[in-house]
């Protein structure tokens, strides 16, 4: 069988591919009728008339201007704004050792009638995230103390494994 | 009009220099003035700021090498002048760019110098949303008519690039206003 003859038979109008960016850019940039033509900016009357006089003006007080004597001064003003500026960072220095308060500053009593007073809304996995519990007693969770061998007998009595305990046994 | 290379010239020549520049700012005022208006919105911010780009022109003409058009120079002068008075006054405010836009636009309500319909702020809202790119090249080939050529030679870009941003800029216009219209 004879193999298909692979030669392309359509052809394009002459320039057709170098012209077509511009023709599909043209299409494009077409106004939209969406979009509406007009934006609705106004002008003072007789702006653009005055604005050669306004401009001309402008430029003279600037020329008039160039010649006002600040120079002289100038070095005064770099020691001024030094002097200004030390005294600046040693004020904000000495705020700031002044203004300083941390979490030890505060009273244990402050901090318990805090947490009396608000509702922090803290469920107890929340609290064991942030409590160190290494440093806790036992004891510390209850007002009444009671003798290490009642709850010795109290865990035999009630617990029927020992792993439930958790314990940590020093090697 | 004047060849824009024989106005270069007498600015650039003392004894002809003042009545050149006359003629420049007759020749140009207009064009300029709508040109800002588009990117700060506000008649008397325009104002100054047409008035700090003439000058700037004025004092740095002698530098004027001629490499792009007269026009484009100036256009350039104008769209930084007007670009770096927004950035000021954003910082002055303690605002970003885009809460800038936002009360730009929505100090039109009450500008005595906009008489635009609803039709109108809803368009200056959809063109607050634009990048700043975008935002300059739609201003300039939809309202100013400038050919992408030109457009080319103000913002430094290649001409592909500023139809690609067109391109998107009219999507975004549309799309904002259409959504605005199925929202009423």
């Amino acid at each position: 069988m004879k193999p298909f003859d692979k030669k392309n038979p359509f052809k394009t109008p002459e320039g057709y591919f170098e012209k077509f960016d511009e023709r599909l850019f043209e299409k494009l940039s077409e106004k939209r009728s969406g979009i509406p033509e007009t934006e609705g900016f106004k002008l003072p009357e007789g702006y653009f008339d005055t604005l050669g006089n306004k401009l001309q003006q402008k430029l003279n007080e600037e020329e008039s201007g160039k010649v006002t004597p600040l120079k002289s001064y100038k070095k005064y003003y770099y020691a001024i704004a030094a002097a200004a500026a030390v005294l600046v960072v040693a004020l904000v220095l000495n705020l700031n050792k002044t203004n300083e308060v941390d979490f030890d500053d505060l009273a244990q009593a402050d901090i318990e009638y805090y947490f009396d007073q608000n509702e922090l809304d803290l469920s107890s996995y929340e609290i064991a995230e942030v409590v160190p519990i290494s440093e806790l007693e036992i004891t510390d969770m209850f007002e009444s103390s009671f003798s290490e061998d009642y709850v010795i007998d109290y865990l035999d009595e009630n617990t029927d494994y020992i792993d439930e305990l958790n314990l940590e046994y020093d090697e | 009009m004047i060849a824009e290379e024989t106005l270069v010239n007498q600015l650039q020549r003392a004894e002809t220099q003042a009545s050149a520049f006359g003629v420049l700012v007759d020749t140009y005022k207009e064009r300029l003035y709508w040109h800002i208006r588009r990117i700060v919105l506000n008649h008397d911010d325009t104002d100054d700021i047409l008035q700090n780009t003439f000058i700037k022109v004025y004092k740095n003409i002698s530098n004027f090498k001629g490499d792009s058009k007269l026009y484009s120079w100036m256009y350039r002068i104008a769209t930084n002048e007007a670009l770096s008075f927004l950035k000021n006054k954003s910082r002055m405010m303690g605002v970003g760019d885009s809460e800038l836009q936002d009360r730009l636009v929505a100090n039109l309500k009450a500008d005595v110098y906009f008489e635009g319909e609803e039709i109108q702020l809803k368009l200056q809202r959809a063109i607050a949303t634009l990048p700043e790119k975008q935002k300059l090249v739609f201003n300039m080939k939809y309202f100013q008519e400038l050919k992408y050529e030109e457009i080319s030679e103000i913002l430094e870009t290649s001409v592909g690039g500023l139809k690609a941003s067109y391109h998107l800029a009219t999507k975004k216009i549309e799309a904002y206003l259409k959504e605005q219209k199925e929202y009423l």
